[in-house]
């Protein structure tokens, strides 16, 4: 006795290859221009590339991020940072022209609940966790002057 | 020896009254104590709670409430720190969360209550889920149960270690680029990454949310069957949340492999994987075949870039997710003179060296001048990724390969080289990237030390009854499972 085949099969609007059916009918295959490229997991790791890219400015995107670094912590991610840049500098080889850019596995679109009353938090239980409180209210730094 | 016991084998003790959900649980608590101040898998456990959660599941069951019911009555579970659990603390391994406590339950946990379950414990983890050893908690060094001088994984490295160590039956944690597999190989026991969509992620602290999915660790494939039933469903909080029907996966397992097709990816077997590895996995591969299974080799070319790609999306994900920590409304804050200083000094203090460095990778790919070079590239290079798997999933109903490419690697041996980290995930990354389904179980040791082999198989989405059956066929014709850590 077979494997079953999945809940998936069959269901409209999922894509062909999700339903397991085969593709015979020429729809569009992505270009594989690196069919015989080399896995370089091996020989051991540490042969990876460490390219420094030069134009990453740590100070300026952690400024970005709001996230204060010590002097130490700048030069440090900064390297680290260099090499990792360098090592995904690989996705440059590859010809993408022609493909859509994927931002989630499945297409769902437009999701929305009825817009219906429903419980929330209590005040209380919202205010719980803050660092600062009063009045029922967040604290926070003066924001206007 | 109740802590040993797996689900289905509770759960039949349980109901027949061999024995009490109380006594099981302080079976769990003794075991902890004797171990886990050498291991270090759980941050922190309510006692308290969880003895009377366990003396109502008792109450239920002298009642005659059934299993059919509830089908995790009476059976203790522990939650990776990243899953709300109402009243309980959830800090993420992270300082910035310190002294959080959950206002409400994930969906996930709020179906394990209703099956029963006795919830008790957070586990460690890497910060925010962002690491491969679990060193990058900021609390604690979770050690592996088969060699306390090496990792367990990671980042769900303190929910496979308790699993392995038999802290509990079973535990919940999280995958975005193999945080459920990776530990699970490791630590040696099974690991579920369920397709995209499948559990609701109400109620888990995001760190990549095209990416995260909750998952369960178990001593056995049957115990992971239910247990991701137990939790999968569709959720109207989670709006990624699939409306597909739950199969009973327990239902559908047992029968053989003929006709099952596998393929073996000739990606992921060339280059330096261990060679321990390759043999355990090669062995596994002509053991399905006398299972009935036929095996072809496929290609993933663009599986040698999904490590490239994952650290631009996951990064770039999380670099938006985690702009939520700023001190305001929960978690620790360190006062500026205005909202900015604070924002600054409440993040610098708070997040450790991992978490700012993928924020900061990650604002920078998606910052001015930068975006289409690497985002939007990686998007589309995950594109390919995914129909990679398109086309082999043509070809044949589930693909093998290890889990990951050496057994448990010595503490502090790669924290100093984060790339050397990422690497580690190379065969569990695709399978977040594509959205698909996939499972790690394990198939055979090392030599010396005696350290777990985990092998991986990757499915269709919604693909988890198959990779159930396939997993489960070849459990129960190896004898790898059985086995117990030094720490078990």
């Amino acid at each position: 006795m077979g494997i079953e085949p999945e809940s998936m099969r069959g269901r409209a609007g999922w894509p062909r290859w999700a339903r397991g059916e085969t593709d015979s009918d020429g729809a569009p295959r992505a270009p594989t221009p690196f069919a015989k490229s080399k896995w370089t997991i091996g020989r051991p790791f540490p042969s990876l590339p460490a390219v420094a890219t030069g134009s990453f400015d740590i100070h300026y995107v952690a400024d970005l991020a709001r996230i204060a670094l010590t002097p130490e912590e700048e030069q440090r991610l900064g390297e680290q940072l260099g090499n990792i840049l360098g090592y995904v500098e690989q996705l440059r080889k590859i010809d993408v022209s022609g493909v859509e850019p994927m931002s989630h596995a499945f297409p769902l679109t437009n999701v929305a609940r009825p817009d219906e009353r429903r419980p929330g938090l209590s005040q209380e239980e919202a205010l719980r966790n803050a660092p600062l409180r009063s009045n029922g209210l967040f604290i926070v730094p003066k924001i206007v002057e | 020896m109740l802590n040993r016991l797996t689900l289905q084998e509770a759960a039949a003790k349980l109901s027949s009254r061999h024995c009490s959900s109380r006594e099981i649980l302080q079976a769990c608590l003794d075991h902890i104590a004797k171990v886990d101040g050498e291991l270090k898998a759980f941050l922190s456990y309510d006692t308290a709670d969880a003895l009377a959660q366990a003396d109502a599941a008792d109450r239920l069951l002298a009642q005659g409430v059934s299993q059919q019911e509830k089908p995790l009555l009476g059976v203790p579970i522990a939650l990776k720190d990243v899953l709300c659990h109402r009243g309980q603390p959830c800090g993420c391994g992270s300082k910035i969360l310190s002294g959080f406590v959950s206002p409400y339950d994930a969906t996930a946990v709020e179906k394990l209550k209703e099956a029963g379950a006795v919830i008790f414990g957070r586990l460690n983890m890497d910060e925010f889920a962002m690491g491969s050893s679990t060193e990058n908690s900021a609390f604690q060094t979770t050690r592996n149960p088969w060699d306390t001088a090496r990792i367990p994984g990671g980042s769900s490295g303190g929910s496979a270690a308790a699993v392995a160590a038999n802290l509990c039956m079973a535990t919940l944690g999280t995958d975005t680029g193999g945080s459920i597999r990776q530990p699970a190989a490791l630590c040696g026991c099974v690991g579920v990454k369920p397709t995209y969509g499948r559990v609701s992620r109400y109620g888990l602290v995001a760190f990549a949310s095209s990416l995260d999915q909750i998952g369960p660790f178990t001593k056995t494939v049957r115990d992971a069957a239910l247990l991701t039933g137990v939790v999968s469903g569709h959720d109207p909080r989670d709006s990624t949340s699939l409306r597909e029907p739950v199969p009973d996966y327990v239902a559908k397992l047992g029968g053989d492999l003929k006709g099952l097709r596998l393929g073996l990816a000739r990606e992921f077997m060339i280059g330096g994987l261990d060679p321990e590895v390759r043999d355990a996995v090669q062995a596994a591969v002509r053991h399905f075949e006398s299972l009935g299974a036929t095996i072809e080799e496929v290609s993933l070319p663009h599986s040698e870039f999904a490590v490239a790609t994952y650290y631009i999306i996951a990064t770039a994900e999380a670099s938006a997710n985690l702009a939520r920590f700023d001190g305001v409304r929960y978690g620790q804050r360190i006062a500026g003179a205005d909202p900015t200083e604070m924002y600054e000094r409440t993040r610098g203090s708070g997040f450790g060296a991992e978490v700012k460095r993928r924020i900061i990778l990650g604002t920078y790919v998606l910052s001015s001048g930068y975006y289409d070079a690497y985002y939007l590239r990686a998007q589309k290079v995950r594109a390919l990724i995914s129909r990679d798997f398109q086309e082999a999933f043509q070809k044949v109903d589930a693909i093998v390969s290890p889990t990951t490419p050496t057994a448990a690697f010595r503490l502090g041996e790669k924290t100093q080289d984060p790339l050397q980290m990422y690497l580690s995930d190379i065969f569990t990354i695709s399978c977040n990237l594509a959205g698909i389904s996939g499972i790690s179980l394990p198939c055979g040791f090392t030599r010396e030390p005696k350290l777990p082999i985990g092998l991986q198989l990757l499915g269709r989405p919604l693909g988890e009854e198959t990779l159930f059956r396939i997993a489960h066929a070849y459990e129960q014709s190896t004898p790898w499972h059985r086995d117990v850590a030094p720490l078990g």
